[in-house]
Formats: C-alpha cells, structure tokens, sequence
C-alpha cells in the first residue's frame, strides 16, 4: 500500500458469528471487499455468506481452523488480503499471530504485537502504568520466587492479599489470602494452576479489595495519533 | 471459493431446494421417470420463485435444474440422471452448496462421480499438479495411486506440501485446475478403485 492510500481494499475476517458479521457489514459501508474463513460444518453461516470471498480452512475443531494461523494466512495470501480483522476471541489477543501477520505482509487490525504482549503479562502491564503515572494496586514488583519473599511483601502490603498469575485471563491462576498461613499454599496452587492453563507459571501478589467497583473505560489509539476514549462501562 | 456477488443480491432466490415427491398418480415404479408436463411445472416453479437450483428426487428417479449465470438468465440446464435405486453419493459437497468454484469441473452432475473415491485437500493453499513448473505432473488421469503415492502440491505460506493419496485406485478425475487456490475439504482427484 502506498503512502497515499490510507484505505484497505480488502480485509480477511478471522473469526465467525456476531462479530464477524458486524465487521462485514462495517466493511461494507466502508467499501472494502471482505473474506470470511470457516471450519467446514460452519460452511453455511450467515459470515459467510455475507462476505464476498470466502474460503473453508479446516474441520470444526478451533484449533485446526479458527485458531489455526498457517491456514489463516494462506487463505490470506490466496485472496490477496491486506489485512486481517481477528474480531474478539480466537486469535485477537495473540502476540504471537500479530507478528506472524507482519512477517508476512498483512496489516493485523489491533495492536502491535509487542503491545499485546506487554499488557498480556500482568507484572510487566501493571509497571507500565505505574510508569505512566496511573494508580496501580500496591503488589509485589516481579513474580515471586519464594515463600519467604511472598511472606515479607505481603506483610508490607497488608492482608487479605490475592496472588494472581502473570499471564493469567478468566479468574484462574488466583487465590485470596486472607492469613499468613494460607500464603504458601496459595502460591504453589496458583503457581501450578497458571502454568498448566497458561503455560507460564509466574505469579505476583497484590491487595485485595473486597468489595471494588469495577469501572471500565475503553481506550483506543490509531497510528495517526489520533486517539480517544468510549466512556466507561 | 468464489465470488459471492451474484448471490447477494437476493439471498433466498439461490436457496438450493430440494425435495422429495410424493406423487398421487402412483409414479414411484421402479425405472418410473418424470413426464414433459411435471418437468415444465419444475421449470415453472424455478423461475416464478426466482430459484437458481432445484433437485428432485423420487424413488428411481433423480432430476436437477439449474439456472447459469445472472438472475433473469434463462437456459435452464437439465441434467437427467440414470434410474436407480442407490443413495446419492455425498461426493463433490462443495459444488452442491455454493456457486461454481474458479474453474472447477465438480460442477458435472453427481451422478457421474457416483462411486468414486475423492481425495479432498486436506489444507487451504494452491494447487500445483507438478513437483516443479517444467516437471511431469505427479499423476495423470488413467494413474495407478497407493496410499502413499504424492498426488499433488499444495502451497501454503510459502511451504510446499506433498499431499499424499491416502487410498489406492486409478485417477479418473481431476477436479482442480494447476495453479488454482483450493479449500480445506476441495475435491482434488476423483479415484475408481
């Protein structure tokens, strides 16, 4: 793409279901042409026929089709694509699928690989904004590596503390400690629990609020500077 | 893979219908077929409702009718299939469900793949029928394939994969064009054991 179009002409959808269709429909307004993918027992979805390209990628399992990222990116490259939406879910939080798609030429609609990374690992996300200036949690600054250490911090930090897995998601990799004797068994459940759902079995510890309101605000910045935010939810 | 233009613009009109007649004047006799007046009344049905396809199937008898091209074409196809009484053979699923693939030859009725073994694509890619741009194909229509046998290329990411027959037979058919971008589950070679 030159410098002077700023508009994709085409866009791969890597995903299914409400959003995939919400992005087509988006696309066309916009007046991009759009590819879907599809596991083969999902041949007749409403993506795909909304699209105007399609192509089946694999069986239904989701790892041989929807998260199966070589056959994602040759169907890419059949059609053309200059870029892939991977919509929410599926491959839209993978570091790894937003570098693969650079490798190959294709603008992954997202953010940059080493982005996603950074906020998918908590301890390194949480120093990120207490460099930034925000408010964070007071908590351990790494993963913990002992009992010992676990021990002296949250003395610091004060009880009940949460022990939470770095690379957590979903509430797993976690465990409330409401007392010192509780401290040493929750960090090997948690740790064991994170590295068997998340394969990194790094964990920190954190205060814990027992009764928070949960505000979210939702951010977003293109690569233009533009950048705004939608209000809280 | 195609373009789905065409079908955009009305949804329902290229629904594929298909159905099983019940007929009152007792027509379901072995080796019975479908008269001129029942076969305009298919017509009929096809284009009033704006249908690209329709399929009948009644025992001993199968007809499907198919409108080419834009809507308001006409050239109703027919394509008249042999009295039998075997199941229809699941083969070619892809043609029957969606509009004509880039040059794919699995539009033939059917019928005629009626006991043939398919060997679909196992990934998306493109197709190559030879191990290099100037080398033989791996196979010919009229081969003898093991299991083990490479059939094909198919590209993807760059990679070059062998794809191997995983049945044994002679190649009778070749569905897919060299060069052309394939589907998982795309019939490539239609094999008589």
């Amino acid at each position: 793409m030159s410098s002077s179009t700023r508009k994709f002409k085409k866009i791969l959808i890597a995903n299914r279901g409400e959003i995939a269709c919400r992005i087509i429909w988006t696309c066309k307004e916009m007046g991009i042409k759009t590819v879907a993918v599809h596991s083969d027992v999902d041949r007749d979805s409403l993506h795909v026929r909304f699209a105007d390209e399609a192509a089946c990628i694999g069986p239904a399992p989701s790892a041989q089709s929807y998260l199966n990222i070589p056959a994602i990116i040759s169907a890419a490259e059949i059609f053309n694509v200059d870029a892939i939406h991977p919509g929410y879910g599926f491959l839209a939080e993978s570091a790894y699928f937003a570098e693969i798609c650079e490798a190959c030429n294709i603008k992954f609609i997202g953010p940059q690989a080493k982005l996603i990374r950074l906020m998918g690992d908590k301890i390194e996300a949480r120093r990120a904004m207490a460099e930034a200036g925000l408010p964070v949690l007071p908590g351990s600054p790494d993963a913990i590596e002992s009992e010992a250490e676990g021990l002296k911090l949250a003395r610091e930090i004060g009880f009940p503390v949460i022990v939470k897995a770095s690379a957590g998601g979903g509430g797993r990799g976690m465990r409330i400690v409401r007392s010192e004797e509780e401290l040493g068994h929750a960090l090997e459940t948690a740790s064991t629990e994170a590295a068997a759902a998340f394969k990194d079995g790094s964990v920190y510890i954190e205060r814990y609020v027992d009764q928070p309101r949960h505000i979210e605000i939702q951010v977003l910045a293109d690569e233009y500077g533009e950048c705004i935010h939608l209000g809280e939810r | 893979m195609a373009s789905r233009k065409e079908q955009m613009d009305n949804t329902a009109s290229t629904r594929r219908v298909r159905t099983k007649s019940v007929t009152e004047t007792g027509a379901n006799q072995p080796g019975a077929s479908v008269n001129m007046d029942e076969l305009r009344e298919l017509i009929g049905l096809l284009t009033d409702n704006g249908l690209a396809e329709l399929e009948l199937e009644r025992e001993g008898f199968r007809v499907r009718l198919k409108r080419e091209g834009v809507l308001g074409a006409a050239g109703e196809v027919l394509v008249p299939v042999a009295a039998s009484a075997r199941p229809l053979p699941q083969a070619a699923p892809a043609a029957a469900l969606t509009p004509p693939h880039p040059g794919a030859q699995a539009e033939t009725a059917a019928s005629e793949d009626q006991g043939l073994h398919i060997i679909p694509s196992p990934i998306v890619g493109t197709f190559y029928r030879s191990p290099s741009p100037t080398a033989e194909p791996f196979v010919k229509i009229g081969s003898n394939v093991e299991a083990e046998t490479v059939v094909c290329i198919i590209e993807a990411m760059k990679l070059m994969n062998e794809i191997q027959a995983e049945i044994s037979g002679e190649v009778v058919k070749i569905y897919v064009e060299n060069g052309q971008p394939v589907e998982y589950g795309q019939p490539l070679f239609g094999l008589k054991s």
